[in-house]
């Protein structure tokens, strides 16, 4: 096939109604006797019709295809077509495709923090952290011996307004208990004791204290997936109960936003509640018995004004029980 | 007077319909795909010079050129082109037409944002409607072959980046250019178009 490239900016002044009278003529004749012409010309009104539709057109160009282009019942008709199109591509995409997407692997603690982003900030920001754990380790020392219930009930406390912030969300769980730990996909190097256990530590026998409820919670940070990146493995005990998802993105286009739990065969799994964007992430936590050993994806999808849907990322993972 | 009666009286017959197949095929035997695809650049032409009546527009042309078949083999351009002549012909004519099939460009202008608006106030009906079409679509990509179900759903999921690289991923796993890619996925949502346009107007 002749593959001639065509002036991409012509053939949208050409859709939209705003080329010059002799070029039109030209472009005419072409749209019936040039193959190569015609599909690139079909290809273009529907790259075209999907811009708008993504808010990607620039402001001269939307003004035109709102004006011009929405006037003709068919084209109105192919933009209705183009819209339903993208909605089920959002809930039918095959995973497959997305995995050979490249995930980010390595993030280091400190770059997940961005700490070192500013230099002066980030050197500043390492000595406070210094003094903070001198002075962490001062204060420990200090109540050695003391029954180790304090940091239970802290840890309690913490899992116990966790979990009221999550029931404040519509729908499902969200978390603001987050471990910043770096998840590589050589998760099996990563010692169980890192997961943040909300288990109670030993208590002495003899004090009369409640033990808070077991909730082991295993949390993982999925970055912005990126082509040519294997797929993460995610490694959790059996003991766990809550999976928090820490999901990595730029997009800031919505209030709102959803995440949707896929299997291999597209089937959603699980849905959350309305999640909003935190520090250019989004955490969401679901039970972990929803994972069995299989790859997953976790869809995130931004809720636009109209109340749809609208899908931005694919993270996917594959979920391995010790 | 005769010729000018016997031009408004005359009606395609099965005879000439299959001569302009055979003519529109060169000699190819395309089982009528030639055909639609003129009839789908004829309507898209009169569209694009927002003519009322694109459909009924692209019949008479094709009436025409199956009427000028029959009084003569057409030797003198290539099919193309020979319909593209007709058409400019048929579209200047409507524009001096009585009944004004076409819309001045003021009108255009103001029916355009009169449809927006009401995009934008019918969401309910455009609800109902977006739900049939999505039904519709199941329907539909479900008789693709998987390879161009596979295409079209991958090739419209996501926005911007993620969108980028899922294409580029999908033209590397199918060994072709992205433009080929582009063209082959325009393709499959044309028939998916059409499928889902009949099928929305049955249910």
């Amino acid at each position: 096939m002749n593959e001639r490239e065509y002036n991409k900016q012509a053939l949208i002044d050409y859709l939209l109604g705003s080329l010059p009278d002799e070029e039109v003529e030209a472009f005419d004749e072409l749209s019936f006797t040039d193959e190569n012409f015609s599909d690139v010309l079909k290809a273009a009104e529907n790259d075209l019709i999907d811009a708008y539709l993504h808010h990607e057109l620039t402001d001269a160009d939307l003004e035109k295809f709102k004006t011009y282009y929405l006037s003709s019942p068919l084209r109105r008709k192919k933009v209705n077509f183009a819209k339903s199109l993208q909605k089920f591509a959002g809930e039918n995409v095959a995973p497959y495709v997305v995995k050979a997407e490249k995930i980010v692997e390595k993030t280091s603690f400190w770059a997940s923090l961005n700490v070192f982003a500013n230099p002066v900030f980030g050197w500043s920001a390492a000595a406070v952290m210094l003094v903070l754990i001198i002075l962490s380790g001062v204060w420990f020392s200090g109540k050695f011996g003391k029954p180790e219930t304090d940091v239970v009930s802290t840890q309690e406390t913490l899992t116990n307004k966790g979990l009221s912030e999550q029931n404040e969300n519509t729908g499902a769980a969200t978390q603001e208990i987050a471990n910043s730990e770096n998840k590589s996909p050589e998760i099996e190097k990563e010692k169980p004791n890192k997961t943040p256990n909300i288990e109670p530590a030993r208590t002495p026998k003899s004090e009369k204290t409640v033990v808070p409820p077991k909730i082991t919670v295993a949390s993982f940070i999925l970055n912005t997936p990126l082509r040519g990146a294997g797929i993460q493995t995610i490694k959790f005990s059996k003991e766990t109960a809550l999976i928090l998802m820490t999901l990595k993105t730029e997009s800031q286009d919505y209030k709102n936003y959803q995440v949707a739990l896929v299997d291999e065969s597209n089937k959603k799994i699980w849905q959350s509640g309305n999640l909003k964007i935190r520090n250019e992430s989004i955490n969401v936590s679901f039970p972990a018995n929803l994972l069995k050993p299989r790859i997953y994806s976790l869809i995130l999808s931004g809720i636009g004004n109209d109340g749809d849907a609208e899908p931005i990322s694919s993270y996917s993972f594959k979920a391995v029980r010790k | 007077m005769e010729k000018g009666a016997s031009k408004k009286n005359w009606a395609i017959t099965s005879e000439s319909f299959n001569r302009l197949l055979d003519w529109l095929d060169e000699g190819e035997n395309s089982d009528g795909q030639r055909y639609l695809e003129m009839r789908r650049r004829l309507v898209a032409y009169f569209d694009r010079k927002n003519c009322k009546l694109p459909d009924e527009l692209a019949d008479e042309t094709l009436n025409r050129v199956a009427r000028r078949l029959e009084e003569e083999n057409i030797e003198s351009e290539t099919p193309a082109k020979y319909c593209y002549i007709v058409a400019r012909f048929v579209f200047l004519e409507s524009l001096r037409g009585a009944d004004k099939a076409n819309v001045p460009l003021d009108d255009i202008l103001q029916k355009g944002q009169e449809k927006q608006a009401q995009i934008s106030n019918n969401t309910d009906d455009e609800r109902v409607l977006r739900e049939k079409m999505l039904d519709c679509l199941e329907h539909c990509t479900g008789k693709l072959e998987a390879e161009n179900r596979e295409i079209i759903i991958n090739y419209y999921y996501g926005e911007e980046r993620v969108k980028i690289e899922n294409r580029r991923a999908l033209a590397q796993k199918l060994g072709i250019s992205s433009n080929a890619l582009s063209i082959r996925a325009c393709r499959i949502r044309d028939k998916l178009e059409i499928c889902v346009g009949k099928c929305a107007k049955e249910t």
